[in-house]
C-alpha cells in the first residue's frame, strides 16, 4: 500500500468526525486539496469499498439547489484508515516532519 | 445579472467540458455530482468576501476540468497529437517552401515557373513530410521521430534536386524560345543545376525543421502529460491498499 500526501489528509478528514457525512467541498477544506485532487481520490476509495457515498435527498427549503452527494467511511474503511495512519505515522519520519502542527494523535479518530 | 450567476454559468461550462472526458456512464452522476456543489460554495459563510467566494467556485471547476484533461484515455491524446504534429510540421514546411518558391519567382522574373515550382516543390515536401511523419509516429518516441526525420532527408535531396532542376531547365528553354537573355544555353543548364541542387538542400533543411518541430512539440507534450499524471498520483492511491 502507498500511503501518499493527500490520501493521508484525506483519511484524516474523514476521521476527524468518522459518524459524519461529508461533502466533496467540505473534505476539500478540511483536507485542503483541490477538487482535481480529491474527487479521484475519493471515486478510488469508493471503488474499494472503504467510503460509500449517497445522494442527499431533494431539498424541500425552496432554494432551489440540487441535491447534493455526500460521502462516508464504510466500518472496513474506518478500520483501514486508523491502521494505515497509525502505521504511517510510526514508520514515517519524513512525513511527520514535513507537517508538524497539523498532525493529530495517533489514529487520528475519536 | 449577479455575479453569482455569471459564476454559475461559467463553472456550468467548465464542469460540462470536464465531463465530456469522463466515460459516458459516469459522466450524468459527476456532472450532477460537480456542479450541485458550485451554489454550495457560493454560499459558503466561511469564505468572504464574495469575490473571493467566486474565485473559489471557479478554481472548483477548473480544477476538474484540468483533471479530466490530464485523465484522458491514451487514444484520444494520440489522435490530437498526431493532428497537431501533422499541423505542426506542415505548416513549418509548407511556410518555409513557400517562401523560397517566391525568392525564386524574384530572382526569374517569371510568374508562371514560380508558381510552378512552389505546387510542385510543396507536393514533394508534403508527400515526403507525410512519409517521414508516419515512419517517427509509429513508436512515438524520440528515435522514430530522428529515423523519420533521416529518412525524409535523405529521400527528399534527390526528389527536390530533381524536381527543381527539371524547372530551372524549363526555365531555360523558355528563356530561349522567347529570345529574352541567354548568351550560354550550357551555362545557364549548370546553373539550373546548381540552384536546384542549393534548392534541395534547403529543401531538407525546411523537413529537418519541420520534423525538429514536431519532436520537440511531442517531447514537450509527453513531458506536460508525464507533469499531469504525476500531479494527478499525488492526489492518487497508486497501488492503493
Amino acid at each position: 500500500m502507498k500511503l501518499t500526501p493527500a490520501l493521508e489528509q484525506v483519511l484524516r478528514a474523514f476521521l476527524e468526525e468518522p459518524a459524519a457525512d461529508r461533502y466533496g467541498y467540505d473534505l476539500m477544506k478540511i483536507a485542503k486539496l483541490p477538487s482535481g485532487t480529491l474527487y479521484p481520490l475519493l471515486s478510488r476509495l469508493e471503488d474499494k469499498g472503504l467510503v460509500t457515498a449517497t445522494w442527499e435527498a431533494a431539498r424541500q427549503d425552496g432554494s432551489g439547489r440540487p441535491p447534493r452527494r455526500f460521502y462516508r467511511l464504510t466500518g472496513e474503511g474506518l478500520r483501514v484508515a486508523r491502521m494505515e495512519l497509525a502505521q504511517h505515522s510510526l514508520g514515517s519520519p519524513a512525513t511527520t516532519t514535513r507537517r508538524p502542527a497539523s498532525r493529530p494523535a495517533h489514529g487520528g479518530a475519536r | 445579472m449577479t455575479l453569482n450567476s455569471v459564476v454559475v454559468a461559467l463553472a456550468d461550462w467548465l464542469i460540462q467540458r470536464a465531463c465530456r472526458r469522463l466515460r459516458s456512464r459516469d459522466r450524468d452522476e459527476r456532472y450532477a455530482e460537480w456542479s450541485a456543489e458550485i451554489p454550495a460554495i457560493l454560499d459558503d459563510p466561511d469564505v468572504r468576501p464574495a469575490l473571493r467566494r467566486a474565485w473559489r467556485a471557479l478554481s472548483f471547476a477548473a480544477d476538474q476540468r484540468r483533471t479530466t484533461v490530464a485523465l484522458r484515455t491514451s487514444r484520444e491524446h494520440t489522435v490530437a497529437e498526431r493532428f497537431w504534429a501533422v499541423a505542426n510540421i506542415v505548416a513549418t514546411a509548407g511556410a518555409i517552401v513557400g517562401g523560397m518558391g517566391f525568392a525564386v519567382a524574384a530572382a526569374v522574373g517569371n510568374v508562371s515557373i514560380a508558381v510552378g515550382t512552389i505546387v510542385a516543390t510543396v507536393g514533394v515536401v508534403a508527400a515526403i513530410v507525410g512519409l517521414a511523419l508516419v515512419v517517427a509516429r509509429v513508436t512515438w518516441k524520440l528515435v522514430g521521430i530522428v529515423v523519420g526525420a533521416t529518412a525524409g532527408v535523405v529521400v527528399s535531396a534527390p526528389v527536390s534536386c530533381a524536381c527543381l532542376t527539371g524547372l530551372f531547365t524549363y526555365y531555360h528553354v523558355a528563356v530561349v524560345r522567347t529570345s529574352v537573355v541567354v548568351a550560354n544555353p550550357h551555362n545557364d543548364i549548370v546553373a539550373a543545376v546548381g540552384i536546384g541542387t542549393i534548392a534541395g538542400l534547403v529543401g531538407c533543411v525546411d523537413i529537418g525543421i519541420g520534423v525538429l518541430g514536431c519532436a520537440l512539440h511531442a517531447r514537450a507534450r509527453v513531458r506536460a502529460r508525464a507533469h499531469a499524471r504525476a500531479r494527478l498520483l499525488e492526489g492518487t492511491v497508486v497501488e492503493l491498499w
